[in-house]
């Protein structure tokens, strides 16, 4: 799907609309909120990126999504899914539970990087599918039918991969067998949280293939949680940089990652550590990630931004942007950043040529 | 190292911990923090209660609460009758209390002695065989399965036959003559994932010798099991040996809850009359409340491997520690003060 | 052998093979077993490496799961024993001098604290039932027994301190489920550290952290290297990481593919120009950030022949990457390419020479040349 097409239909057809999505809990010392009032809309059939360090809430708003924050978080806010353009809207923080066991897997599907454990052991991976068809009152043949097209079209032998245990598998495979069984009810939404982590570089290379030809082919919306950047970057039509359980900048992904405005999204470029660039040019954030206990005031990034200032400390800053223009930063002095925040050599305008 | 600056390798110490500080964290650590936990927890606490009456019961109670024969009172008197028999009296005139109490030394002596024989070991042989692998491995193995597959009723009742023991030390290794194997072939399965973990890895690759190694790194993590498995125990010769004193098969010289449990019902038909019936239930009552003790124990004692539980006390008394050096230097302060007015 | 001039680890021909054996198997005589035709293949899971560390050197070790690089940074350590082969510490060989402890000058206590190892979990490279404060004294215990409790303390403060583990004293009595990642890979570094060795080996130690935490961590282990001068192997399945850890002193790398060494040099010129296919995949695998490069990269064809990967137990003949190799001939299916010098530096492939029969060789298959695209 081309770029101007999905701009025109990005006016018209959201398919997922959030509204202060928070996620809060206690904790022996104190209240945690591990999700800040985040209000995004997702266009239907777009990959939207999802950045952000270890910590910092991507994971959980992943959760949020499908109403899967576990006990004892306590999740408010709404979460509008149109099952389709035009229709009616269903807050999936609202539902029953019976609806909400409809929407899982066959509206809404999300696959954690805790995937290497999300298989029981005992039993088959066949039996897994199979149990997922009487949960969902699908006929078995005819679901097995689809399982082993979806099977293949991950690259996968569809009877020796039905057949093995979890531990028969490697890690790559048991990624793509789980991504396979996401995919067996043609979800609408696909939440993807870290699917490559812990896996080789060349199986890593090759779901990503995989999952770009699958959105190609099946159509759905998917959203990419990443810690990492270029798993994303060839991938997602948006990016949302997660910092302390916000956005902190959001916006068509060209425009964040060739511009971005935000001083942590620029300096995060620059941990990147890429083959060709020299090896100065790589450098950190300095200090630490922020404790959900005791976010900092203000500006939660003051404590480690280069630029801030008194008022970064006080104020609260939401996230703003121009008109006419998707993308938006959280932050006072984006041109300021621009200005004294280098960026990754990479990204710069005519090659790896320092800013 | 070739540096000219004195390497950080090279620091000693420029003060010594007095030795009862040192004293001071050890007891917290082995004695004090422990015990901390295990009465915070209510199974702790609860089980900790129970143990210390039956401890009583078993050390100071014999002496102090006068035994019993037959004749000595008079028959079938009910529970909380009168003062001087508070748990009533046995169709032979027998204090009740008394025979509880008096019973209670040689029980006490069997599970020690059982208790810790079966886990000595149970422990050392799974451990061993479990870190060694191989055909020592199996060889080992195969020995404690045999162990394990003789029938464990007919065994006791033949060595009881031919030994016909009375020492109650004695009689506790008897009856966990099998009871080891079990624990071995549990602990060896569970040393097996703890040998390939990395921290053992390390241990081995910065020269923790191998008896070492099983005592410092792998140990603690089994002693959940252990200490569960030693409780567990400790319950099974409970109930083995009241059942074989029972069944009448261990030599009856001897003060026994089973024994009593026997009379009741064999002599004095208390499971048909309710006026009996104290005779059957406070013997069972005895035995169960021991074993409810020793399994609430076991059950809190997972707290106090926990590390996620001991940080939290060890903070706790960090903070309260804190307290106390405030006081303490408050008071300080105002005595310097008291002082340079003068 | 003075042991002063020799590298600090010299293998030769190292072999490790694993074998899937069951109980009865073992059990039963070897004439039997040969008889009944019980001899089980065993898995080569290093097959043939011969390296060379020295001191205040870094080796990088780049390979994927099954290449066997955990395996040889085990057996370098001595964590390890050789099916075949030897691995030699200051020219002492580590088994022997394990066995007989002391060999003339050099006694096993010193070739065992002279290795040390950072784990890729730290979360399980430390006991969980201990302080920190307690899991770093048991090494200082072993080897500095004439030391005081205070003394052991001060040393291992004055590592937190150096290492960013501050306050200090807030670290000592902690647990380490108590800590973040980040902090529970310093601690296992100060651990390999706390025995001045001359050879630590880090297996994927940055693996599970996030970017900037593993440069972070990266550049802690620099500076302990400059100060120490210790040589690490340095394996990692990540070439940025592999890049990064040689970027101050320099250093060798060395690619590994099933049990043997594909392509070993210069790490800047392996990375700038990779010789063998292997190594050309692996780049062109590792993902841009530039997003428009990247999705160049997402669309275009993927260079792997095929996308089985490789079966420990049953490898394929020839050169072991040849089913994949997107500039497989057909005698690379017959015979394997040892690792020699061509042009540049040590390639396990035939196109490292221009003369080569391997240039008049038919294609593969169908596919017939394929382009790696990077």
């Amino acid at each position: 799907m081309s770029a101007e097409a999905t701009e025109v239909r990005a006016e018209t057809d959201n398919v997922l609309e959030i509204r202060d999505a928070r996620v809060t809990f206690d904790m022996a010392r104190g209240r945690a909120r591990v999700l800040n009032d985040i209000s995004v809309d997702i266009k239907r059939g777009e990959t939207f990126g999802i950045i952000g360090e270890s910590g910092c809430g991507k994971s959980t708003f992943g959760s949020v999504l499908m109403d899967a924050v576990e006990d004892p978080g306590i999740t408010t806010g709404e979460v509008l899914y149109y099952p389709e353009e035009g229709a009616e809207p269903v807050d999936i923080l609202d539902v029953t539970d019976r609806q909400l066991r409809q929407i899982r897997w066959e509206e809404i599907v999300m696959v954690s990087q805790a995937a290497q454990n999300a298989f029981n052991p005992t039993i088959t991976v066949r039996r897994h599918f199979t149990d997922t068809f009487d949960a969902h009152n699908v006929d078995r043949r005819e679901g097995l039918e689809r399982a082993r097209e979806v099977l293949e079209d991950l690259r996968l032998e569809p009877e020796r991969i039905l057949s093995s245990y979890q531990h028969e598998l490697s890690g790559g495979e048991k990624q793509r067998a789980l991504l396979a069984l996401g995919l067996i009810f043609d979800p609408e939404v696909v939440v993807l949280d870290e699917p490559t982590a812990g896996l080789d570089l060349l199986v890593q290379r090759e779901i990503l293939s995989l999952l770009y030809e699958l959105k190609e082919e099946y159509g759905f919306t998917l959203l990419f949680i990443s810690h990492d950047i270029p798993m994303v970057a060839g991938f997602a039509d948006r990016l949302a940089v997660f910092y302390s359980f916000n956005i902190i900048e959001i916006g068509d992904i060209d425009d964040v990652l060739l511009n971005p405005e935000h001083p942590y999204t620029r300096l995060l470029t620059l941990t990147h550590i890429d083959l060709d660039m020299a090896m100065e040019d790589v450098n950190t954030v300095e200090g630490e990630t922020p404790d959900p206990i005791n976010v900092p005031s203000g500006c939660p990034f003051h404590p480690r931004c280069p630029i801030a200032d008194d008022r970064c400390v006080v104020e609260e800053v939401e996230l703003r942007g121009e008109e006419g223009t998707n993308h938006k930063v959280a932050c006072f002095y984006p041109d300021v950043a621009t200005d004294r925040i280098p960026i990754h050599p990479s990204l710069v305008e005519g090659g790896e040529e320092n800013v | 190292m070739g540096t000219d600056e004195p390497s950080v390798f090279e620091i000693k110490a420029d003060y010594e911990e007095t030795k009862l500080q040192e004293y001071e964290r050890e007891f917290d650590r082995w004695v004090g923090g422990p015990t901390k936990i295990l009465w915070d927890d209510y199974r702790g606490r609860f089980g900790i209660i129970l143990l210390t009456i039956y401890l009583l019961m078993g050390t100071i109670g014999t002496v102090v609460w006068p035994s019993t024969s037959p004749n000595a009172a008079p028959r079938m008197l009910s529970p909380f009758e009168s003062l001087r028999y508070p748990l009533g009296t046995d169709g032979m005139g027998q204090d009740l209390a008394a025979m509880m109490i008096h019973a209670t030394p040689a029980m006490l002596q069997m599970i020690l002695a059982g208790a810790i024989f079966a886990n000595l070991l149970g422990v050392s042989v799974g451990l061993f065989s479990g870190y060694i692998g191989g055909t020592t491995d199996k060889v080992i193995m195969t020995l404690t399965d045999t162990t394990m597959s003789i029938p464990g009723i007919p065994l006791l009742i033949i060595l009881a036959a031919i030994l016909e023991p009375t020492n109650p030390y004695l009689i506790g290794i008897i009856l966990s003559i099998q009871s080891w194997a079990g624990t071995a072939r549990v602990l060896r399965s569970q040393v097996i994932p703890i040998a390939n973990e990395e921290h053992v890895e390390a241990a081995r690759a910065y020269g923790q010798p191998t008896s070492s190694l099983l005592v410092k790194d792998i140990l603690p993590h089994l002693m959940p099991y252990i200490f569960i498995g030693f409780l567990g125990g400790a319950t099974a010769i409970v109930f083995a040996s009241v059942a074989l004193y029972f069944l009448g098969i261990l030599p009856f010289d001897q003060q026994n809850w089973g024994v009593v449990l026997n009379m009741a019902y064999q002599e004095g038909g208390a499971m048909y009359s309710l006026q009996a019936a104290h005779w059957i239930v406070v013997p069972l009552v005895t035995v169960i409340g021991l074993t409810v003790g020793f399994t609430l124990l076991a059950q809190a004692f997972d707290q106090v491997f926990n590390p996620r539980v001991r940080a939290r006390h060890r903070k706790r008394k960090q903070d309260s520690d804190e307290m106390v050096d405030e006081d303490a230097s408050m008071g300080a302060e105002k005595a310097e003060s008291q002082m340079g007015t003068l | 052998m003075s042991g002063e001039d020799e590298p600090i680890l010299t293998i030769e021909d190292l072999e490790v093979h694993f074998t899937e054996e069951t109980a009865v198997q073992q059990a039963t005589p070897q004439a039997i077993r040969e008889y009944l035709g019980w001899v089980p293949q065993p898995t080569k899971a290093v097959n043939g490496i011969n390296l060379e560390i020295e001191e205040n050197e870094i080796l990088a070790l780049i390979g994927e799961s099954g290449s066997g690089k955990t395996t040889l940074g085990k057996a370098a350590i001595g964590l390890q024993e050789p099916t075949k082969g030897s691995v030699k510490y200051k020219g002492y060989d580590l088994q022997e001098l394990h066995k007989k402890n002391v060999i003339d000058d050099m006694e096993w206590a010193e070739a065992r604290q002279g290795l040390q190892v950072v784990h890729q979990d730290p979360g399980a490279a430390l006991h969980p039932y201990k302080t920190l404060m307690a899991s770093l004294q048991e090494p200082l215990k072993i080897w500095y027994p004439e030391l005081s409790k205070a003394d052991y303390r001060e040393r291992i403060l004055a590592m937190f301190q150096e290492c960013g583990l501050t306050p200090v004293e807030e670290y000592e009595d902690r647990y380490p489920h108590e800590l973040s990642g980040g902090e529970q890979q310093r601690v296992t570094l100060i651990r390999a550290m706390l025995l001045e060795p001359d050879l630590i080996l880090m297996d994927e130690p940055v693996s599970a952290l996030d970017p900037s935490l593993s440069i972070d961590l990266m550049d802690l282990m620099l500076e302990l290297q400059d100060i120490f001068e210790t040589s690490f192997l340095f394996i990692s399945h990540n070439l940025e990481h592999a890049r990064y850890i040689t970027s101050q002193v320099g250093g060798d790398v060395a690619v590994m593919y099933m049990g043997r060494i594909v392509e070993y040099g210069d790490v800047d010129e392996v990375l700038e120009d990779p010789q063998h296919p292997y190594t050309q995949v692996l780049k062109w695998a590792t993902m841009p950030m530039h997003p428009h490069e990247a999705r160049e990269r997402l669309e275009a064809d993927t260079p792997l022949r095929s996308f089985e990967s490789p079966n420990p137990d049953n490898p394929p003949s020839g050169c072991k990457f040849h089913p994949r190799c997107p500039k497989a001939r057909e005698i690379c299916a017959e015979e394997r390419p040892e690792l020699e010098e061509g042009d540049q530096w040590e390639v396990a492939c035939y196109r490292r020479d221009q003369n080569h029969p391997y240039w008049d060789s038919e294609w593969l298959d169908e596919e017939g040349e394929m382009d790696i695209p990077v």
